[in-house]
């Protein structure tokens, strides 16, 4: 269905809601149906990665300006040159903030 | 034979962003007050060689009027998406403006066994399966 199909299903039984509050009460509806039923599409974000750097600041997929417009709702893994590396259980003692 | 390295990674952040941490494995090389760990940053400068799976929400609807809108979701199975729109609706009907609890309860309930169906989708294609008794 497309968003004008579903604006007007819910104009019907709330005419007083305007288009925007409607797109923005679906969007954040769709997240929890996404982050309920884990209905979605698994997908690849890539990083580069810099000697001596710890952190990395994962993409700001959650706005329609960048360009991963959605939202990340699960790791389920993680690979460096091609090679899938494992979670860490815990973290290290020593954490130099690099 | 090149030597086999160990990496591993860990996240910390809030809720608004997460970060990242890239290790590698090595005994004994970071020593600091006393103290010593395993685990040290990571050596290797590559660009996209960091690549995260992980699984994502469909994209925002926005305005249909908009230059280049994004019209429909299109992760969410077709026959979903007017559950969303029931939800939207349960939602309005607690709204004091047009307050019908009766109305909500209703649309809610639509909602939640869509829900369920879907959700039942999802482990019939990804799930494991169970382990159940059997008497031999």
């Amino acid at each position: 269905m497309t968003a004008k199909q579903l604006i007007e299903l819910v104009q019907q039984h709330h005419p007083h809601m305007g288009e925007t509050e409607i797109l923005l009460l679906l969007n954040q509806s769709m997240r929890e149906f996404c982050e309920d039923t884990k209905m979605t599409a698994s997908s690849n974000v890539t990083i580069d990665t810099v000697s001596g750097t710890r952190w990395y600041t994962l993409p700001d997929f959650n706005t329609n300006t960048s360009a991963f417009p959605m939202e990340l709702i699960s790791i389920k893994e993680v690979y460096l040159d091609d090679v899938r590396i494992p979670r860490l259980q815990g973290n290290p003692i020593i954490e130099d903030g690099s | 034979m090149a030597d086999k390295k160990e990496y591993f990674w860990y996240i910390d952040g809030n809720s608004g962003s997460f970060k990242m941490a890239l290790v590698e494995k090595a005994t004994s090389a970071v020593t600091k007050n006393g103290w010593t760990s395993d685990y040290k940053t990571i050596e290797l400068t590559g660009t996209n060689n960091l690549r995260i799976v992980g699984v994502f929400s469909d994209v925002d609807l926005t305005d249909p009027d908009a230059v280049s809108p994004i019209t429909k979701w299109s992760l969410i199975p077709e026959r979903f998406h007017k559950c969303i729109a029931d939800k939207v609706i349960a939602i309005g009907y607690r709204d004091p403006r047009n307050k019908d609890l009766q109305s909500a309860e209703y649309f809610e309930a639509i909602y939640e066994k869509q829900l369920k169906k879907a959700k039942a989708r999802v482990t019939n294609m990804l799930g494991t399966g169970r382990i159940v008794p059997q008497d031999f």
